[in-house]
């Protein structure tokens, strides 16, 4: 007979799991709400997303005081482990998935919008990525990681264009493999240490020093893949351009910050205390990876034709540069990570919601594809607001001062120089300067050409709503206004990040 | 010393998972040896020659409807619910009060999706809203 599980509510902390119960429970009302009463309009779910991130972000900001006051919180039998970086992770989550929601209110009805499953499935993303930030268990990083992926492919498909199912199958196909992989490298770790517990694993490795050095190697490579998948680090990147080309404008901008961001915390709990473990192979690893990275994406970017495949490889690159953080490991570039991360996704959000501002319903003859070069030509005089706003974020983008994303870089190269990584920071600088040049040649095509002839000038505007122009609106005053936010923002995110011990 | 190992719990687990490779190993052997015995030889010419494509590709007569997949699906869903329901009512006196808090969400969370599948017609044969 077994002993009987005397569990109380107190020592299960439910606090640390209500920010993620809060958009499972908004997703499973707005399915019951859609059973009982079909053929709502989607402003209705649109704005029940929005309220339940809102509260997701009231209890965060809650659990954030308590976190500042008594450090990590653990929860649910220690799987819950809230610290700093989750806390961080989590804010930056909700807060883009805030942004981004609201673009399914445009003015030109699109097949995705018209289901409340879409909603619903949004909302069970969110709370798998926060799942995968908050703990500090490989198993439920695992399973935060599939409700997620799954429901952003599913996401993706219901664009309902070719291309789109085409992104989803390949998106679909090539997450199979990391989650393998994935799954693979955590099963090493815990042959190895007997323990599913990042911490555990840490503290049993550095025990015997490190000492079956070569079946660790095996689960690094697999966790190194795995990451790389979800990160679109270089020799795993093949996915993205084509998944970003595919995926409505809104979902390409979200895939390219909230997955990341999700990853990146994940990576940066597993592969931090490797890195400095004096295993060189890692550190020479990860070295190549992000010069790697950075590079090569930008050198693609350079001969891309369609503004959101540019988009794409310019992600894939500032993936690669925010990877030197992982690589350095100080508190500084750990913070640098967030600060820049926070600030992309302004940027980030602002220029693929012009995109899909300009989204037409069918392509012209005179454009290659949906978003092609030509199709901006001469902007300023057909439109000179659209043509402002989008030149400021490509501005932004390539690093030019005072735009948001200058102080991103400008720390990132700061925490590599004092970090003793010279020619790292070195690289990065020259990188920041080749990304000019494919950002400056949009500007070029916007500002200096002429506009083709017979084309449609409307189609800047077609697709604006007042929510659309809001969240531009939004996403530009924080790439101006960066500058003002920058320092408190970085000694709030330093704060976080040290508490947790990174 | 043979009596710790049998004792162990997973000891049934273990010989079943050897009974079973042994089977699936026997089972294709049987399997090709039967057809070598059995099949008909037949060593008309044109049947041995080369293979060569082009001929007009008959269309498949049955087509699989995907209701059988979304059957299959929740049968899935509701058979792994069990796969749960039954260590849990094992221990039920063990896990008390919590365990049965735990167990009532499963299932809640089960029949939202329950209703939701019945309310969508998936249940129905060829009547998928």
């Amino acid at each position: 007979m077994l002993e009987p599980v005397n569990v109380t509510l107190e020592s299960l902390n439910l606090m640390t799991l209500t920010p993620m119960l809060i958009p499972i429970i908004g997703a499973l009302l707005i399915l019951v709400i859609d059973l009982f009463k079909s053929d709502l309009h989607k402003s209705l779910y649109v704005m029940l997303s929005i309220l339940f991130l809102f509260m997701d972000f009231a209890v965060l900001a809650n659990t954030s005081g308590v976190v500042a006051q008594n450090g990590t919180l653990m929860g649910v039998f220690n799987v819950m482990h809230i610290d700093g970086l989750a806390l961080l992770s989590q804010f930056i989550i909700v807060i883009a998935s805030m942004l981004f929601i609201p673009l399914a209110l445009t003015s030109n009805s699109f097949h995705e919008f018209s289901y409340p499953e879409f909603f619903a499935l949004f909302l069970f993303m969110i709370s798998g990525f926060q799942f995968m930030v908050a703990t500090d268990n490989l198993i439920l990083v695992f399973v935060g990681l599939e409700t997620s992926s799954l429901a952003l492919y599913t996401l993706i498909a219901m664009h309902n264009r070719d291309k789109s199912f085409e992104a989803a199958v390949k998106y679909f196909t090539m997450g199979a493999l990391a989650a393998g992989f994935y799954s693979f490298g955590a099963m090493i770790f815990y042959a190895l240490t007997g323990s599913v517990e990042i911490n555990q694993i840490a503290a049993v490795l550095s025990a015997n020093g490190y000492a079956d050095i070569a079946y660790l190697l095996v689960g690094v490579v697999f966790m190194l893949a795995a990451f790389g998948f979800k990160l679109s680090l270089v020799p795993f990147h093949t996915w993205a351009p084509d998944v970003y080309e595919g995926a409505s404008a809104p979902m390409a901008g979200f895939m390219s910050i909230v997955p990341k961001i999700a990853a990146f915390v994940v990576a940066m709990r597993i592969f931090e205390f490797l890195v400095h473990s004096g295993i060189v192979w890692l550190e020479v690893i990860l070295y190549i990876f992000v010069v790697v990275t950075m590079t090569a994406a930008n050198i693609w970017a350079l001969v891309q034709n369609d503004v959101k495949r540019m988009l794409a490889y310019s992600s894939i690159s500032h993936a690669g540069f925010v990877m030197a953080a992982i690589l350095i490991g100080t508190t500084q570039a750990n913070s640098a990570l967030f600060l820049y991360w926070v600030l992309f996704t302004f940027t980030n959000l602002g220029s693929f919601s012009m995109l899909w501002i300009s989204r037409q319903k069918h392509i012209p003859i005179y454009q290659a594809s949906d978003h092609s070069y030509n199709k901006f030509a001469g902007l300023i005089k057909t439109a000179p607001v659209a043509a402002t706003i989008m030149a400021l974020f490509m501005l932004s983008l390539a690093g030019i001062p005072p735009f948001a994303l200058f102080w991103g870089k400008f720390y990132m190269i700061a925490s590599a120089v004092t970090g003793g990584y010279t020619i790292l920071a070195l690289i990065m600088a020259l990188n920041s300067a080749i990304a000019g040049y494919y950002y400056l040649k949009l500007i070029v095509y916007m500002f200096m050409k002429e506009p083709v002839q017979g084309a449609d000038l409307y189609v800047f505007t077609n697709n604006a709503s007042l929510s659309l122009r809001t969240i531009v609106g939004v996403a530009v005053m924080g790439t101006i206004f960066a500058f003002v936010a920058v320092n408190p923002l970085l000694e709030f995110i330093t704060a976080f990040v040290y508490n947790s011990g990174y | 010393m043979e009596h710790i190992s049998t004792a162990n719990p997973y000891f049934g687990v273990f010989v079943l998972f050897v009974l079973t490779f042994g089977a699936f190993t026997a089972t294709t052997i049987i399997a090709r040896l039967a057809s070598r015995a059995m099949a008909a030889k037949d060593t008309e010419k044109i049947k041995l020659s080369v293979y060569e494509c082009g001929p007009e590709v008959t269309k498949q007569p049955n087509r699989v409807s995907p209701q059988f997949y979304l059957f299959a699906l929740l049968f899935l869903l509701f058979d792994v619910e069990i796969v749960f329901m039954f260590p849990w009512a094992v221990d039920f006196k063990a896990l008390g009060w919590f365990g049965f808090a735990e167990m009532l969400m499963f299932i809640l969370l089960l029949a939202i999706g329950f209703v939701y599948a019945w309310k969508k017609g998936a249940l129905e044969w060829h009547n998928i809203k």
